[in-house]
């Protein structure tokens, strides 16, 4: 049974475009898996660490080209074989010489590479290679290999003894800038190593077939006495090694290299820079080195001895393998005369210092001929040629001591010429030196100038002991000629001198004493000595510390218990001198030390070595007349104190005492204690003091001095000011006739004197609390204070000095009261309660006393006001009607605003 | 029809539960879209005819049910190949790519230890698909060759194949979502590859399938 109302569509439903597009798209998927299906290759390598099969892939040039599908152990278990899917696209590179390598990270010392691979794992590297063969079998090669010989770009060989820290991919640097890279070495011989290099394209035109190129590998440090030298081309080469490349200037148009040039690197700059080989024949290499000697010319370097070697001649002579800068060709000539400068010593000269330093060099005189390489060393000629303009003299020496070639001559301490030759006179007798005085000086040298030699070290050896003199620092080493021509030197320098032949004295000293004209003009005076110490003849005067004359001789006085020195002192400073200067000696160094601090004292540093006089004017004098006779101190010191007046002072105990203490007066010094002795039967000693001459009235026979030390006591502290600068002693100046002999107290005075204001006398018990300085209140008010305390002659009673400060003494009248207001009272009583009375704090700890006027004093006689020394009685305690007395005094005005003060 | 047709129809009809007369027998029509039921005229009953209630197309059966569900079967099985041979994802780890196909990934899942995860992708990504086209080809297959037997288990299977049909994109979901968690740019980063595309094309064909397939046409034989 059919539904006869339904009808099949004929025609096909349009979805079935569907399966159509699926048939098409799974076709296509189909058609390009076969097409770009992988081509499978085998890679043999040593070993496959870090390859993991399904993931390690082949790169090129930085994109992916294949994966390692599978890994196997060959045959012969000495490998692995790594079952490689390449990209179909790449079926033509896969030819016999097509390279594989593996691209790990490497971290060493000397090379960082391969880090992407950190992140990424290792991969495979490949290069395909330019054969034709097709090839699916390949061995992988152990590292990245080097640039193909096709790649553009200049490929140049180097010839190298030893590799350094080059290695693989080590920059080649020009200017700093990388321009290309070691591609590899190869060990041709013991000494010589192969470096393959790479130049990139856009440098290569850089290289020149006399480019040069050393290894500029690490820090080069190179050091010697004269100096040292750090060079580094950059940081990276430091790590990876690199070379470095530079074409010399005058060849710089020479023709580019070619590929597969040979180059030699050097193993440094300057051994790049080398130019033209030289040898020279010495008799002896003492003092030179291989690869640090130089060979200088006027202080040049133009040469650097490479090696040095032992001859096989029957002299057995040393052979010296120079490398001359190629600047420097000139001097390679048949007539260049060639010698070793080393230092040379004698007892009063150094020659050549500077070689001690930088060790000895090779210099030469330039003469002409052929060119030559081959020379023999001879000894430094005594003759120099002239270079500068100027005029020619000669000297007659009677040694050749300080003359070098090309020592100075000066006039003035300024360089107007040179020695240029010294040799000995025919004869034998005398040396002749020949010097130059350059043309813009010549008018300088006259007929009568005065040649004397100058520089090197004198040593003048005699009874008086050693004076060593040095001139000027620059002539310590090369020696030197100084002149001064006497007189007003004409202004026109045309006027020839006819003179040529001059004397040269030995020293300055020599000349001036052969020579009037030069000798100064001053005052020439004498000194009295006791012993010659370090002062001999020359000696300089100093008058702070500028030398204004000098010791011209000495000799003994007739008895022979003096001496008397012959000094001079120069006109411009001639003023400076009177009658009233006193001299002293200030040779040496003094160096006095005690527990107080160590004096170290010198003149100034000449006057320590070689000796010195100084003088001073302590007070104003005559002007000095010649042949005046002054006294020579033995220091400053002495000298200082030579108008002083000696106080002896007797103390019981010699404790505090010693050499060095002030003695004051209120606060101020007086004196020093200069030495301390012990009395008789040693039961004392005697301080001797110098004081000035003006403190001397102060020393009189009630004079009163006592040691002042620091006290620590229950009490207090006393006498703080000591602990820091040490006891002194003190002094209190009295009246009668000035003494030079004093005996101490054993103890400060108890009774301070004071001037101003009121003395009284208060007589009690007991002493109570009272001490010294304890307060005297008025209502109160500090009005004064006790100086001292005493037992009364009959010890009946104790005396308490007081002293009441000006403003106040009209308060106290002969009939006020006092009484002793130390300490607390405290009464007590059922009913009362406790009262606690003081007159003060300050008086709790101190103690006081406290006093009362009654108000009637103007009425009554015994008002009258007090003097000085009235006797008061000191109560025990105050009544209570004193309190209560109100009288009106007139209080003296204050004169001394701060006279409180000095309580 | 002769007897055994007719107690053949009869057992059918006992066990199947299928009521003797169908609507498109009796003339009537259902809306698909209100569920107004229609009766089919002479006139107009025979082919399309709007809903006079809400304008829905009628039809008796599905329009060309049949082949156009073949036509879907047979895109979803020719796109299943690429689907599973070629790479669904790429993991980009430090900057190296590692494609991986869908059986990788749960063979990844196994190997890894998590069960759970492997067999949730196993069945969504594998079994499902695969359960839908040879289930459907087999109920096409049935109406084709009239195989009256266990009908209403091929119904039952059908309504499971409905159901369960969008459940199949949990693989393409998975990937997208792990394109866009994790992108940690040189370290590690996801994105989808090719057979991304087939296997979604087999997912959404499929479900087409399901629904141009009109399962009243399994009973109209009998």
């Amino acid at each position: 049974m059919t539904p006869p109302l339904l009808k099949k569509s004929s025609r096909i439903s349009p979805i079935w475009i569907l399966p159509v597009v699926a048939l098409v798209i799974g076709g296509w998927l189909l058609y390009k898996g076969v097409k770009d299906a992988g081509i499978k290759i085998i890679v043999h390598f040593e070993n496959a660490e870090s390859v993991v099969p399904g993931k390690t892939q082949i790169m090129y040039k930085g994109i992916p080209v294949g994966t390692v599908v599978e890994i196997t152990v060959d045959e012969n278990m000495k490998g692995v074989d790594l079952y490689i899917e390449m990209d179909s696209r790449l079926k033509d590179s896969l030819v016999e010489d097509t390279l594989f390598w593996i691209v790990r990270p490497e971290i060493s010392a000397g090379k960082i590479s391969g880090v992407n691979t950190l992140f990424s794992g290792s991969y495979l590297e490949t290069r395909p290679g330019i054969s034709r063969l097709p090839a699916r079998e390949f061995t992988g090669l152990a590292e990245s290999p080097s640039l193909p010989i096709t790649a553009p770009g200049l490929h140049i060989k180097f010839n190298t003894a030893a590799l350094g820290s080059l290695q693989k991919g080590s920059q080649i640097y020009f200017n700093n800038i990388p321009i290309g890279s070691v591609q590899g070495y190869i060990l041709m011989s013991q000494q010589n190593v192969l470096i393959n290099a790479y130049i990139k394209p856009e440098y290569a035109h850089l290289v020149k077939k006399n480019t040069k190129f050393w290894n500029a590998s690490g820090i080069t440090f190179k050091g010697n006495l004269s100096g040292f030298k750090l060079e580094m081309e950059s940081i990276s080469s430091l790590i990876y090694g690199g070379i470095g490349m530079y074409t010399p200037k005058l060849k710089k148009n020479s023709p580019n290299a070619e590929n597969g040039d040979f180059f030699t690197l050097y193993e440094d700059l300057d051994d790049s820079m080398t130019g033209i080989h030289m040898t020279l024949k010495l008799c002896s290499a003492e003092g030179l080195a291989a690869d640090t000697s130089r060979v200088m010319y006027r202080g040049l370097k133009v040469g650097t001895v490479s090696s040095l070697t032992f001859n096989r001649d029957n002299k057995k002579r040393v052979t010296a393998n120079i490398i001359i800068n190629p600047e420097s060709e000139f001097i390679l000539r048949e007539k260049t005369r060639f010698w070793v400068a080393r230092p040379k010593f004698s007892i009063n000269r150094i020659q050549n210092m500077e070689t001690i330093l930088k060790g000895a060099y090779i210099t030469f005189e330039p003469g002409g001929g052929k060119f030559c390489d081959d020379f023999t060393a001879g000894v430094q000629p005594n003759s120099k040629s002239i270079l500068r303009q100027g005029k020619k003299f000669t000297l007659v020496s009677e040694n050749s001591r300080s003359f070098s070639i090309g020592a100075p001559v000066f006039y003035k301490e300024l360089q107007v010429g040179e020695i240029t030759a010294f040799d000995l006179a025919p004869g034998g007798n005398h040396i002749l030196a020949d010097f130059l005085i350059y043309a813009r000086y010549t008018y300088l040298v006259r007929s009568d100038s005065i040649f004397w030699k100058t520089g090197g070290i004198h040593i003048d050896a005699g009874l008086d002991g050693v004076s060593v003199k040095a001139e000027m620092l620059t002539t310590l080493f090369t020696g030197g000629v100084a002149f001064i021509t006497p007189g007003a030197l004409p202004a026109d320098s045309r006027r020839p001198n006819k003179k040529k032949i001059f004397h040269l004295y030995q020293t300055y000293q020599k000349a001036i004493d052969a020579t009037p004209v030069l000798q100064s003009k001053g005052v020439k005076i004498q000194l009295q000595a006791i012993s010659l110490k370090s002062v001999s003849s020359g000696t300089p005067i100093l008058y702070k510390q500028v030398e204004v004359g000098e010791i011209t001789g000495f000799q003994m006085t007739e008895k022979g218990e003096n001496i008397i020195l012959d000094a001079f002192i120069q006109k411009k400073y001639a003023h400076l001198l009177k009658t009233t200067s006193r001299f002293y000696n200030a040779s040496g160094v003094d160096i006095k030390g005690n527990l107080s601090g160590v004096h170290i004292k010198t003149g100034s540093l000449k006057s320590i070595i070689a000796g010195g006089i100084g003088f001073f004017l302590p007070f104003p004098g005559e002007p000095v007349k010649k042949n005046h006779s002054f006294t020579l101190y033995n220091d400053y010191q002495a000298a200082l104190d030579a108008d002083k007046i000696k106080i002896f002072l007797n103390f019981a105990s010699p404790h505090g005492i010693k050499e060095g203490v002030d003695i004051k007066y209120q606060g101020i010094a007086l004196g020093k204690v200069k030495k301390v002795v012990y009395g008789k039967g040693m039961e004392s000693v005697i301080a001797t003091v110098l004081v000035d001459k003006e403190s001397k009235m102060l020393f009189r026979e009630d004079t009163r001095i006592w040691l002042v030390a620091p006290e620590l006591t229950i009490f207090g502290v006393k006498n703080l000011d000591s602990i820091i600068t040490g006891p002194y002693i003190a002094l209190k100046p009295g009246k009668g006739d000035p003494v030079v002999t004093l005996t101490a107290l054993a103890a400060p005075p108890f009774k301070e004197e004071i001037e101003v204001g009121l003395n009284i006398i208060l007589q009690s018990r007991r002493l109570g609390s009272l001490k010294k300085k304890s307060p005297v209140y008025y209502r109160q008010i500090r009005i004064g204070s006790v100086t001292g305390y005493d037992l009364s002659p009959n010890a009946s009673r104790v005396w308490v000095y007081i002293n009441i400060s000006p403003p106040y003494t009209p308060l106290i009248r002969k009939n006020t009261r006092f009484w002793n207001a130390s300490g607390i009272k405290m009464t007590g009583g059922i009913f009362s309660g406790v009262k606690i009375d003081a007159e003060t704090i300050a008086s709790i700890v101190a103690g006081g006393i406290a006093m009362a006027t009654p108000e009637n004093y103007k009425k009554d006689k015994k008002g009258a006001p007090a003097a000085d020394g009235d006797m008061f009685t000191l109560h025990e305690k105050g009544e209570k009607k004193w309190l209560l007395w109100n009288p009106e005094i007139q209080l003296k005005k204050r004169f001394q605003k701060n006279h409180q003060a000095s309580f | 029809m002769n007897n055994y047709k007719k107690l053949n129809m009869e057992k059918n009809i006992e066990k199947n539960g299928v009521g003797y007369i169908t609507g498109m027998k009796a003339g009537i029509v259902l809306c698909p879209g209100c569920h107004k039921v229609l009766i089919a005229t002479e006139k107009n009953g025979m082919r399309i005819r709007l809903c006079p209630r809400c304008g829905a197309s009628i039809h008796f059966r599905k329009p060309d049910s049949i082949g156009r569900t073949w036509a879907l079967l047979i895109t979803a099985a020719i796109l299943v190949f690429p689907a599973n041979l070629l790479p669904v994802m790429r993991v980009y780890s430090r900057n190296v790519p590692d494609d991986s196909t869908i059986m990788e990934g749960i063979i990844y899942f196994f190997k890894e230890g998590s069960y759970g995860i492997g067999i949730i992708i196993f069945t969504a990504s594998i079994l499902i698909p695969f359960f839908k086209i040879t289930g459907i080809s087999l109920i096409l297959f049935s109406i084709h060759f009239k195989w009256k037997t266990r009908l209403k288990q091929k119904a039952l299977m059908f309504r499971f194949i409905q159901f369960v049909g969008r459940w199949s994109m949990l693989d393409i979901f998975v990937i997208t979502l792990l394109q866009a968690f994790i992108d940690f740019g040189i370290l590690s980063s996801i994105a989808p590859a090719p057979a991304a595309a087939y296997f979604t094309g087999v997912v959404v064909v499929t479900m087409f399938a399901a629904i141009t397939f009109d399962p009243r046409l399994m009973w109209d034989e009998y």
